[in-house]
């Protein structure tokens, strides 16, 4: 098992490293140069080049890329450019917002897809599977940006009511009352991302349970209980939690729109800024931020691939 | 001279009264109010790229900053004045003289005005050295610095007396001192902070003091105890809330969460029935917004260097008929050169000489004009902008397009990027058609010099007219007013007849606030320290 975590710890170093060199090109060939935002929209410095200069960007690309990612390897991705800033502070200050958003989305998908599949594949082609398989669709169907304005506008509109936004409570001041922040986004979140879920463990689960050793298992008499949990749905994961795995960006990206709606201070509205102002060590470092937790939520998926299948730990 | 002595006159006049006004308890807010101390007003506003009035020409910093800095001068404000009334009166400053050339201003301050009782600062008096440093650093660093004038010296004879001596005269210079980048700054946070980009910057001696700032959510500012004007302001706190979703900024005023939808109470038109349905307590009001929305265009090449074809595209739009169906009666068929709130300047109709024609609604004439020029079969335009204004905007450049389409004039619509357009069309960088609305200026000049002006960053029709450079600079130099809007009006004379923007009609803003509000009053100006410390809330205890 150590042997496989590390080879496919190995594996993440060349794919940062291309990560770097396409995060770097990539904020640069957004229009729209922060020289001439600078000067243009917000009127900073007089001349284009001393600003240029005096930030750093007239130096050759390849020079200031691997300053860039000597930064990083050390654990320093720079100065925002506007503000003077260390991205490394405003990371670390608006990350537990956006991964907190994310879990509790996350949380939320396979508290809902999870025990809603298995039961739509057992009770299959019932009206509880109809039920769920359109729910299912329903959920894919829905974007949650919109089921989020909706869930702001419609009781403001209806009842003068709307949830409590604009008064973000950091959990070190109020534990509850930060959690209680995120429960309405989360659920926007999780439950339209839960579709996609639902159907694979719904699918996978249907498969399983059609396997020789799952009628043998129901054959020697095991309790039902035993018989998904432990031999079916075991089983059933290693597709599910693929597919687990790939949706992660869907949930960090959603988190940003979840984030705008209802006014918390996360990754996401901080990086829009930053695009809006051409802020590259930002825009770098946020990106290079979640390509790092994408790829290292993979390496979970991979891992835990060995830990519920014994022939991929054998074979590593 | 006699203008200089005018001008002069005019002002103090102006400045005594409006002393009086503000030392008067029961001015300023509707009678039989008592104004009540206490509570915290919650608004959507923005959180700004910094918080340097001088390194940037952002609205949001200017917005922020003014709970905190305080301007030599401001403007009237609170609910019985009007959004465009720009009547100076005293801040920082007691009193200003003018030479009698315009060039020079000898401005004393007021005496105890005190900075902030923290570091740096400590609480010290706010001096003349303070007004020079200013000063200095606006001439400097700051974009707007050319609406200062031409500052040949600052000298400081005592230490509440500045005197400031300009190479030629500038009418606008007095007024322009009442904007809040022109903010009197200390220089200790300059020299402790090595700028005033950051929140901790945020050190003054204005009405409120920033309290906390939790970057992405909110700025809250809490009364400055220590603040000049006694009794001021009434509020305890204002919570400046960081919410972008304007979904989210709506449905929060909606449930009572925010007393403002927005810095200043804007809802959409569109919205207007269902907010009065939905809080029926809360005041829905009208007012004259100055920003105007123009139609650019390239006039240094051909087509539009020809001025038969820009006359042709002004005569069909179809101004009366636009305001009357489509703003629903709520704004101005003839909106510019002068913003038509201006009323002190604005001319119009018969007044505006032979250029008034072309104001008209007239069809035939624009395709026979069109047709003299050349393009007997109409012409395509390509006319970029950025969507990104609201939907209320998208539709009016339809309909602009729908009603050129009549004379033959396909307008193409290129929707921009915001990056692209801020720094590109907005400042003239398009082919051949642009449009989309203005800055807003308090000052007349802004309308007309920024516009018209050879060379001006903000010309975006490329205006290039030696006869329209000397009005334009001759009207900064009269210092009486009766002189200046003479000069004013021939600039609006002549520009009506070249046509060198085509002004689209403009609605009025609409706002609305909670009903426990009191006393607010729009206004035209980035200042919102100075508008929010006469306000107060009805249920404040």
């Amino acid at each position: 098992m150590l042997r496989y975590a590390l080879k496919r710890l190995l594996l993440v170093v060349p794919t940062l490293l291309l990560v770097t060199v396409f995060v770097f090109g990539i904020v640069r060939a957004i229009p729209g140069d922060v020289v001439d935002m600078m000067r243009e929209q917000f009127q900073y410095g007089r001349d284009a080049a001393e600003l240029r200069a005096r930030l750093g960007l007239d130096r050759p690309l390849v020079e200031q890329y691997l300053t860039w990612v000597g930064g990083v390897a050390r654990g320093d991705p720079g100065l925002s450019l506007w503000a003077k800033r260390s991205t490394t502070a405003d990371i670390a200050a608006r990350f537990p917002v956006t991964v907190t958003l994310s879990l509790l989305s996350i949380a939320i998908s396979l508290a809902v897809a999870l025990p809603v599949g298995i039961y739509a594949a057992i009770e299959q082609d019932s009206l509880a599977d109809y039920l769920a398989r359109s729910a299912a669709v329903g959920a894919l169907s829905i974007p949650s940006f919109w089921l989020g304005t909706l869930i702001v506008v419609v009781p403001s509109f209806y009842f003068n009511w709307a949830p409590s936004i604009g008064s973000y409570v950091p959990f070190r001041e109020a534990p509850l009352a930060n959690l209680a922040q995120f429960v309405l986004p989360a659920l926007c979140l999780g439950v339209t991302q839960a579709g996609v879920i639902m159907r694979m463990t719904r699918g996978m689960m249907l498969e399983v349970l059609r396997q020789d050793y799952v009628r043998t298992a129901w054959s020697k008499g095991l309790a039902s209980r035993a018989v998904i949990v432990r031999h079916a749905l075991r089983n059933a994961m290693i597709p599910i939690v693929t597919v687990i795995g790939g949706q992660m960006p869907f949930y960090f990206g959603g988190s940003i729109v979840m984030e705008h709606i209802f006014g918390l201070p996360g990754m996401g509205s901080f990086v829009l800024e930053a695009v809006n102002r051409r802020d590259y060590p930002v825009i770098q470092a946020v990106n290079l931020f979640v390509v790092g937790l994408v790829i290292v939520s993979n390496l979970l998926v991979d891992l835990s691939y060995g830990a519920l299948d014994p022939r991929l730990r054998q074979e590593a | 001279m006699a203008n200089a002595t005018m001008r002069r006159r005019d002002f103090l006049r102006a400045g005594a009264a409006a002393a009086a006004l503000a030392a008067t308890p029961g001015r300023g807010w509707a009678q039989g109010a008592t104004p009540r101390r206490g509570g915290t007003l919650r608004i959507v506003g923005f959180e700004p790229p910094t918080f340097d009035i001088h390194g940037s020409v952002s609205f949001q910093t200017q917005l922020t900053s003014s709970f905190v800095h305080r301007t030599l001068f401001k403007y009237v404000n609170g609910e019985k004045y009007g959004a465009s009334d720009f009547t100076l009166v005293p801040d920082i400053a007691r009193k200003a003289v003018a030479s009698k050339d315009g060039r020079t201003y000898t401005i004393t301050l007021r005496k105890g005005v005190r900075w902030e009782k923290r570091a740096p600062l400590n609480g010290r008096e706010l001096v003349a050295a303070d007004v020079k440093y200013t000063w200095d650093r606006a001439v400097k660093k700051s974009a707007f610095a050319n609406l200062l004038g031409s500052i040949e010296a600052v000298e400081t004879p005592d230490t509440h007396t500045v005197r400031v001596r300009l190479a030629d005269a500038y009418a606008p210079f007095l007024h322009n001192l009442a904007e809040p980048w022109n903010a009197i700054l200390p220089h200790e946070v300059e020299d402790k902070l090595g700028d005033f980009k950051a929140s901790e910057s945020l050190v003054g001696c204005g009405p409120f003091v920033l309290e906390r700032y939790e970057p992405g959510v909110k700025a809250v500012f809490a009364r400055n105890p220590d603040y000049y004007e006694p009794g001021r302001p009434y509020l305890d706190r204002v919570e400046w809330l960081f919410l972008k979703d304007r979904g989210t900024q709506l449905s929060l005023f909606r449930a009572g969460q925010v007393d403002l939808p927005y810095y200043d109470g804007r809802i959409p038109r569109s919205e207007i029935a269902a907010f009065k349905k939905s809080n029926p307590g809360n005041p829905v009001h009208f007012w004259d917004w100055l920003a105007v929305r123009t139609l650019a265009f390239r006039t240094d090449k051909a087509p539009f260097n020809d001025v038969r074809v820009r006359r042709a595209l002004s005569l069909a739009v179809d101004r009366k008929k636009w305001v009357a169906q489509y703003l629903e009666g709520q704004g101005y068929a003839d909106h510019g050169p002068v913003p038509a709130p201006m009323h002190e300047w604005k001319i119009g109709g018969p007044d505006l000489g032979s250029g008034a024609r072309w104001l008209e609604y007239n069809p035939a004439l624009a395709r026979k004009l069109l047709a003299e020029a050349g393009f007997p079969g109409g012409l395509k335009v390509k006319c970029t902008n950025w969507p990104g204004y609201g939907p209320e905007l998208v539709e009016d450049l339809e309909l602009l397009a729908f009603h050129l389409k009549a004379i033959g004039v396909e307008l193409q619509i290129v929707n921009e990027e915001y990056g692209n357009y801020i720094r590109g069309s907005f400042l003239g960088k398009f082919d051949e058609a642009s449009w989309g609305p203005s800055s807003i200026f308090t000052e007349v000049d802004g309308y007309l010099y920024n516009f018209f002006k050879s060379g001006e960053p903000n010309n975006r029709s490329h205006v290039s007219d030696n006869t329209l450079d000397v009005m334009l600079d001759a009207q900064r130099r009269y210092l009486a007013r009766s002189s200046r809007k003479n000069a004013i009006d021939d600039i609006q004379r002549y520009t009506a007849d070249q046509v060198y923007y085509v002004y689209t009609p403009y609605p009025k803003q609409v706002s609305s606030w909670g009903s426990r509000v009191k006393n607010l009053g729009m206004k035209n100006s980035f200042d919102k320290g100075a508008q929010l410390e006469v306000v107060w809330l009805e249920d404040a205890r």
